[in-house]
């Protein structure tokens, strides 16, 4: 097989922006996912501008259907909706984002290393990572949150060390056939170290499908977050929207605006996700099947 | 075989096996082992270039990895300017480094296709604190591209390997390995999958470099008439052993060992007036699984006589630095 | 009485399939002719023009070469008469004569019948292209029975025994799997399934590319073989010009998807004419004594999404005139010095060359 030029002749153009530009044009479903996840991003950073009311202060407007002042209606102490819904988003990607930091941080590593140095390191962290796998995590969660508490931050951190093994999984794989290329050959001969050859090298041409992974753990997260909230081991200082929906369901039947909204903007955000994460593997089939060499 | 340590490259004896894992039960209790390397020994003068041509399954590959430091040899030393390698790896492993670069195959797998090509070149600088500044070594590699004729300088600095030539990213990694001034640098193919026009000036930029750096080299490959313009001699290697070694043209146009004699008649010639009889060997490439006892190609020999079975054959010198391992060679 | 139409609305007809003669095609007519053949890839960066306006003949008996680089298009040219590129995302047009029919024309149920009844393809050793969990002697009956669906075990041993004596395989290989095999033993392989149906021509596309140097030699002089006995016609497609030298009659040298030079091999490649081809011999070290120093070919492959007015050529040629630039040259008979040719000669004997240099001459 004979090497020839590559498809990008002389552009200075980085691969970040030709990837973005080619995802918009392949992926229908993609674009809608990402739009989605923007708009919900700019609504958590601009809260305070984008919610009419403040969520926590009681009202004496209690249990509205929807109306022209209250968008999405009241709850049983007032509080409007809309607001709440508004903030929740806050909640909702804080503890998502940083619950697959975490677990992508921890993952990265941990596959890295067992693929490229293998040997007992590898064996120890595949065993630690095939435990995991057989727990049902959400269980193994629920006792946790229910030992430690159930603060925000607790939360966070929770998901996040109980979701890093499938990452780390992707990892290895990628570690495993990353080191039998050429440049990491390259790279040891001249002169660097192997944690070296693993962080300058390895991970960063093996970290896609991890990306990938990470971002639909997001919305994992979310969910996740959103269901403790429901079953009343969320943090109850703040508004999530798991939180809306436990509250709503004691009256549903009188009230279904509260619970139903809540539930809507979980639905809305894990689909945008979801939709995104099927952009993203698109793109990586039109790249795969050859039609941008 | 006088004054062995001065001279930048000696192998004395190397031998690479790994153990094969076979049932205890199948095998009679016996370890096989897989022989890649056995029994090899050569040296390298100061700026020569030693051309070791073999097939598949021959070990060259292994051998290339073993002098670079990549893998531990089973026996045997390996010395470099009389210093013995496994001890300087275990001292100063990055001093070491220095000493022993590689360019292979494939340059579009040999440069990490992230990175662009200054920060592929610098960093090698950096490893070894050659240039006092980022901008210092930068103008190292701006002088070096354009030493080898990559020109404008400033531009093949910011591109990434995808984006130039396989011949162009081959000379790039060449330069690479000689910006640190080896000792050695084992090219491992490094023109087999270049396209016949651009490998003259790949092949040229290494002669080159090497000539002004006084960098002994090992050009590995299965191409005779590429290795023949490149190296000033030349080492035959069969099943993990030497078979012959002398200057190029005696090697190539007087082939002592027969598998030298029939790798030689079977090189394809573009000349169609060059219709030569080739000669054709029974049986497969065998793989090095306790090969022996006797001679390793006897097997397939086309002149093997009795004792080839038996016993190994010793070294017979030819004159002229032309030795061969057989019990009856050609002359 | 219903029709049933194909997808362009044509009705298939029987008489087609029958046209595919069996008996022995006639020295005199061509083989395989390619006229004027084009074919030009779709990729989001604009058209990629692999292939230019290429005619060859190839005659029974006497195996053609195609010699180029990367970006040649000489594997495109192959593929594209053999109907295997995907059509999606391949503009093609021009005609490929296979045995009187335009395979550019025919449909995909003709070229199912052509395929390996009467054309054939090897390709570079890739050990995919047989199934890793069936014996080679079930591989080889599948494939035969592709064509001959009623063909009995014992038939298809007779067949194969004669041709796996010609290609130095014993036949315990056909108790073997495909992991058993060594690099030349699979390529064999993949060179007696070509051969199954006695097809008229086969392609060997870097068939002997990936193989050791001795494998390589056996393996040349076991095709060698099979044009001398069997008078196999081949069709070699190849980066190096030794194969071709020893295999082949004639010899097409391609560059950026242009035929620059075409003619016998002892022509072209002892007094090359065209400087791209000069070039070429030029970058091959010679085993013969005396060491002269390679010169490659300076420069670098064109950009093939580009239309060129002029040689593709020009940038990277030593011996461009200024015609060179806007003036495209045409492949012209240039004189041979053996004598006098007829004209119906022409096409198998003449060398043709596509240079400036030489439009002067000529018939």
């Amino acid at each position: 097989m004979f090497v020839e030029k590559g498809a990008n002749l002389g552009s200075s153009n980085s691969l970040a922006v030709k990837a973005g530009k080619f995802f918009l044009t392949v992926s229908k479903r993609g674009m809608v996912g990402a739009a989605i996840l923007c708009i919900i991003c700019v609504v958590a950073i601009f809260a305070p501008f984008v919610a009419p009311y403040d969520p926590y202060v009681l009202g004496s407007e209690v249990l509205q259907p929807p109306n022209r002042a209250h968008l999405c209606g009241t709850d049983h102490l007032g509080r409007d909706v809309f607001s709440m819904l508004v903030y929740g988003t806050r909640v909702s990607l804080i503890v998502g984002v940083m619950a697959a930091l975490i677990s992508g941080l921890i993952g990265t590593i941990a596959g890295g290393i067992a693929g490229f140095f293998g040997g007992a390191t590898d064996r120890a962290i595949s065993a630690i990572v095939d435990v995991f796998l057989m727990i049902p995590t959400f269980f193994l969660i629920i006792i946790i949150v229910a030992m430690f508490g159930s603060s925000f931050v607790n939360v966070m951190v929770i998901i996040g060390l109980t979701s890093w093994p499938s990452n780390a999984r992707l990892m290895r794989a990628q570690a495993l056939s990353i080191r039998e290329r050429g440049f990491v050959v390259g790279a040891r001969a001249i002169g660097e170290s192997g944690w070296s050859v693993l962080f300058r090298h390895v991970i960063p041409n093996g970290i896609l499908p991890v990306l990938a992974n990470t971002i639909m753990q997001v919305a994992g997260a979310i969910l996740t977050e959103a269901g403790l909230s429901f079953l009343g081991l969320g943090d109850p200082n703040v508004i999530s929207w798991g939180q809306l929906v436990q509250v709503g369901s004691t009256y549903l039947t009188s009230g279904w605006w509260v619970s139903t909204f809540g539930g809507l903007a979980v639905v809305l955000t894990v689909m945008g996700f979801y939709l995104l994460g099927d952009g993203i593997s698109d793109v990586l089939n039109s790249l795969s099947s050859g039609e941008w060499r | 075989m006088i004054d062995m340590l001065g001279k930048p490259v000696v192998v004395q004896e190397l031998r690479k096996w790994y153990p094969v894992r076979r049932s205890v039960l199948l095998s009679h209790g016996q370890q096989a082992f897989v022989k890649s390397v056995d029994d090899v020994s050569f040296f390298i003068e100061e700026g020569e270039v030693l051309g070791l041509i073999g097939e598949s399954g021959c070990g060259k590959s292994t051998l290339s990895r073993v002098l670079l430091g990549l893998e531990k040899p089973t026996a045997g030393k390996i010395l470099f300017k009389g210093e013995d390698i496994s001890e300087m790896l275990k001292r100063e492993p990055k001093s070491f480094r220095r000493k022993a670069q590689i360019v292979m195959q494939n340059p579009f797998d040999f440069l990490d296709p992230r990175e662009t090509i200054e920060r592929a070149l610098s960093r090698a600088l950096e490893l070894h604190q050659i240039g006092s500044s980022a901008k210092e070594r930068s103008e190292i590699c701006l002088q070096g591209l354009e030493g080898i004729g990559l020109k404008p300088a400033r531009s093949f600095l910011l591109r990434r390997p995808r984006e130039l030539s396989g011949g162009q990213l081959q000379r790039i990694c060449i330069l690479r390995s000689m910006l640190l001034k080896p000792l050695l640098l084992v090219a491992d193919e490094p023109v087999s999958m270049l396209d016949v026009s651009v490998r003259a000036d790949v092949l040229n930029t290494l002669l080159d470099l090497s000539a002004e750096n006084l960098t002994s080299i090992l050009f590995v490959s299965h191409d005779i008439s590429v290795t023949r313009y490149v190296s000033n001699r030349i080492a035959v290697m069969y099943l993990g052993r030497i078979v012959e070694i002398g200057n190029a043209d005696d090697v190539v146009f007087s082939p002592a060992h027969p598998y030298t004699e029939a790798l030689i008649s079977n090189s394809p010639s573009p000349d169609p007036r060059n219709k030569r009889e080739r000669i054709t060997l029974s049986g497969e490439p065998p793989t090095p699984i306790n090969p022996g006892p006797g001679c390793y190609f006897a097997p397939r020999c086309f002149r093997k006589t009795k004792e080839c079975a038996n016993l190994y054959p010793d070294c017979v010198d030819l004159g002229g630095g032309h030795l061969v391992w057989c019990f009856n060679p050609k002359n | 009485m219903k029709h049933n139409s194909n997808a362009s609305g044509k009705v298939p007809s029987t008489e087609h399939a029958h046209r595919i003669s069996t008996d022995v095609w006639p020295n005199e007519t061509p083989l395989l002719s390619v006229k004027n053949l084009c074919v030009d890839y779709r990729t989001p960066s604009g058209l990629v023009h692999a292939v230019q306006r290429v005619s060859l003949s190839c005659f029974k008996g006497e195996s053609l070469g195609l010699v180029g680089e990367s970006g040649s298009g000489k594997s495109t040219l192959v593929l594209s008469v053999l109907r295997l590129l995907p059509r999606t995302k391949v503009i093609e047009s021009g005609q490929a004569f296979f045995k009187g029919i335009d395979l550019m024309k025919s449909s995909q149920e003709e070229m199912s019948r052509i395929r390996w009844t009467a054309l054939s393809i090897v390709f570079q050793q890739s050990m995919n292209s047989l199934s890793p969990v069936h014996k080679i002697s079930e591989q080889i009956e599948d494939v035969y029975r592709v064509h001959q669906p009623e063909a009995t075990k014992a038939e298809i041993r007779a067949k194969i025994y004669p041709l796996l004596e010609m290609v130095n395989l014993s036949p315990r290989i056909l108790d073997l799997y495909p992991h058993e095999l060594s690099g030349g033993m699979f390529q064999r392989i993949n060179i007696l399934l070509s051969l199954v149906h006695n097809p008229d021509l086969v392609v060997l596309d870097e068939a002997t590319t990936a193989l050791d140097v001795i494998t390589q030699g056996q393996i040349l002089d076991e095709l060698n073989r099979l044009q001398e006995e069997l008078g196999q016609t081949f069709i070699i497609v190849t980066h190096d010009i030794s194969v071709i030298a020893d295999l082949c009659k004639r010899i097409a040298v391609m560059y950026a998807g242009h035929i620059v030079e075409i003619g016998n091999v002892e022509s072209v490649l002892v007094k090359p004419l065209h400087p791209y081809t000069c070039g070429l011999i030029n970058s091959i070290p010679p085993l013969t004594k005396g060491r002269k120093k390679i010169v490659g070919i300076q420069g670098e492959l064109p950009d093939l999404r580009q239309t060129f007015a002029g040689c593709p050529f020009e940038p990277r040629c030593t011996e461009a005139m200024e015609e060179c630039k806007w003036k495209l040259p045409e492949l012209k008979l240039v004189n041979v010095s053996d004598g006098e040719l007829k004209t119906e000669d022409e096409l198998r004997q003449g060398h043709f060359v596509a240079c400036h240099k030489y439009l002067g001459e000529g018939l």
